[in-house]
């Protein structure tokens, strides 16, 4: 690295989603266990509402890993993976609200802006129920130890590497 | 050509917060009917909170809403400390005004950029606006960005947060965490100063009327948490005389109730009303700022809310960097609050306008009533005037301009309907 030179950021993990809405948590929960696991060596943010600000959240050249709940018509706790920047995502909101945007509306900001990440890849997790201020579901939960595994592995070992996204999608 | 006759119904009304609908009428180039239409549930909040304990609503009414949860914990803390003869003063203070300052930028700024602009600038959403106006995008969401992580140091997280209490915080960040935000504040302020004068720059409809503006009015400061309830009509009254002046009623189109000052009628509530009775109060940059951009101390062209709500986001900046300044930690960061039966009254100022909150505690601690006036409910007559008086004036606009113009009208107020529908108003009949 020449001097001077801004030394590349560390992988960001963002887990979405609200702690009192049942399986929601789930992202929140990975988040937690990743930063847990990692310390200082990952950055780790949680997203618990709108994410209109996610744009401004990563970096050109960052490593991204994004983990949320998901409603696929999947068993719950089935772990899908999605190469955000390859594959794009489907830019419709299950939001009643208009004051806040979700994840897919988020990205497509970032791709208008010219503000992705080198690398972006989302977990989804298949969930089960969404009531008030009710635990993540077992079945649920129990994808959590693995998942947060993958994770950890991910961004340990190719952490700023170039190829990255496909290394990470081709691991996982 | 002019109008005769209009119907508008649209079923559901776009970038606001909540459910609703707008329906307007013109027979004989008569406005015959106007209405808000909010068929959003009601969601009984105030019956939640009887039989809880008097530490529990600031968490609990900060669920109303999501974008300003901060209003309602303010609002609760206020009226539960003087019910208990608390009054919280210095470092504490600081820190109540700082986190108020965090949901305005943020509340404010997805307002002006993402709901309101693109009404000015002719387009759908604001991810539209993305790809022709970037940077101007970029800058938005970066202040957006400014107004969470304020919330979320001092409230724990950006979206209702869990570090406020009865007498204070469960926990007072370092004066470096609160480092950490300063070169994000200060660059903030000089996105803010450009986003003001892009949104002066916009062509604004015409529509003026001689609004009654209801907001706090402290004698120092420009208000967020405390002050006098007063308009520029004349109102100067305390937070405790509030429910005397001002009623709810019942309408057969709206799940949320409205509200009227008692012998004046509808009333403004929000920016533009703070701004009238406070520009005094407004730092010497806003002020000269707000000069710059063709605004003089009254604003009452609410389609111009969007420049304001921009100079409050300015201020809140300033007010933000100002407590960061002289931050020292308190040797506590809260005061004891303790149980006592008797009656308690607040006002602050959410983002969209004045929050009312009264709570009737007994002996044991527990809530025996609660009452919750938000803005959105207050100002529901005055978006209906408005859109009558437009939709009157404007009979030449192309139609589908006219009913653009006419949600427009709406949007002028940032609508929190789902915080306008948490009332319960139960009435028994003898038989």
């Amino acid at each position: 690295m020449a001097t001077g030179e801004r030394p590349p950021p560390r992988p960001l993990v963002i887990g979405v989603g609200n702690r009192d809405r049942g399986d929601d948590g789930v992202g929140p929960l990975v988040a937690d266990a990743v930063r847990g696991r990692c310390g200082g060596s990952v950055l780790v943010h949680v997203a618990e509402g709108d994410l209109s600000d996610l744009p401004m959240r990563w970096e050109p050249d960052q490593d991204v890993i994004v983990v949320d709940a998901t409603v696929g018509g999947r068993s719950p706790g089935e772990v899908s993976v999605i190469d955000a920047l390859a594959d794009g995502l489907r830019l419709e909101s299950g939001l009643l609200s208009s004051h806040g945007i979700g994840l897919a509306e988020a990205v497509e900001l970032g791709r208008i802006l010219g503000r992705l990440p080198r690398s972006l890849v989302i977990f989804g997790v298949e969930a089960k129920r969404f009531e008030h201020f009710e635990p993540v579901a077992d079945e649920v939960a129990s994808a959590v130890p693995d998942l947060v595994e993958r994770i950890v592995a991910l961004v340990g070992k190719a952490a700023h590497a170039s190829g990255h996204q496909r290394e990470l999608l081709d691991r996982s | 050509m002019t109008h005769k006759n209009v119907d508008f119904h649209v079923p559901v009304l776009a970038r606001v917060e909540g459910e609703g609908a707008m329906h307007v009428k013109v027979a004989d180039g008569e406005v015959t009917d106007v209405r808000l239409e909010i068929y959003e549930p009601p969601r009984f909040f105030e019956a939640f909170l009887r039989g809880r304990d008097y530490t529990e609503p600031v968490d609990i009414t900060a669920r109303i809403c999501g974008i300003c949860p901060v209003a309602y914990q303010m609002s609760s803390v206020h009226a539960i400390e003087r019910l208990c003869g608390v009054t919280v003063a210095g470092t504490i203070r600081d820190l109540r005004r700082l986190l108020y300052c965090g949901e305005w930028i943020e509340s404010h700024v997805l307002h002006v950029g993402f709901l309101h602009a693109p009404d000015f600038l002719g387009y759908h959403s604001g991810i539209a606006i993305a790809a022709d106006h970037p940077r101007m995008v970029e800058s938005i969401l970066t202040l957006k960005k400014t107004g969470n992580d304020v919330v979320e140091l001092l409230g724990g997280r950006p979206i209702h947060p869990v570090n406020v209490r009865l007498g204070g915080f469960y926990r007072a960040p370092s004066r470096h965490e609160f480092e950490a935000l300063r070169t994000p504040l200060e660059e903030a302020r000089e996105i803010c100063i450009d986003l003001i004068r892009w949104t002066a720059g916009f062509d604004f409809p015409e529509l003026s009327q001689d609004y009654e503006f209801v907001s706090l009015r402290h004698p120092d400061e420009y208000p967020f948490n405390e002050g006098r309830i007063v308009s520029n009509k004349g109102l100067d009254i305390d937070a405790s005389e509030f429910e005397q002046f001002s009623v709810e009623e019942h309408v057969s189109h709206s799940t949320s109730l409205h509200s009227r000052l008692v012998e004046r009628g509808w009333y403004h509530v929000g920016p533009l009303a703070r701004y009238a009775n406070n520009f005094d109060l407004l730092t010497t940059d806003v002020q000269d700022l707000a000069a710059e951009v063709g605004l003089g101390p009254v604003v009452t062209n609410p389609f111009k809310s969007i420049v304001v709500r921009g100079l409050e986001t300015l201020y809140a900046i300033d007010e933000a960097l100002r407590i960061i300044d002289t931050y020292t930690p308190p040797d506590e960061p809260f005061v004891a609050v303790p149980a006592r039966a008797g009656v308690g009254w607040a006002a602050t100022e959410a983002p969209r306008g004045l929050l009312y909150h009264r709570y009737e505690v007994d002996d044991d601690g527990k809530i025996l009533a609660a009452q919750i006036i938000p803005p959105t409910a207050q100002n529901q007559p005055t978006i209906e005037s408005d859109l009558r008086q437009f939709v009157g004036d404007n009979l030449h606009l192309e139609l589908d301009d006219l009913e653009l113009k006419c949600e427009q009208t709406i949007r002028n107020y940032d609508p929190c309907i789902s915080c306008s529908t948490h009332f319960l108003k139960l009435t028994v009949e003898d038989t």
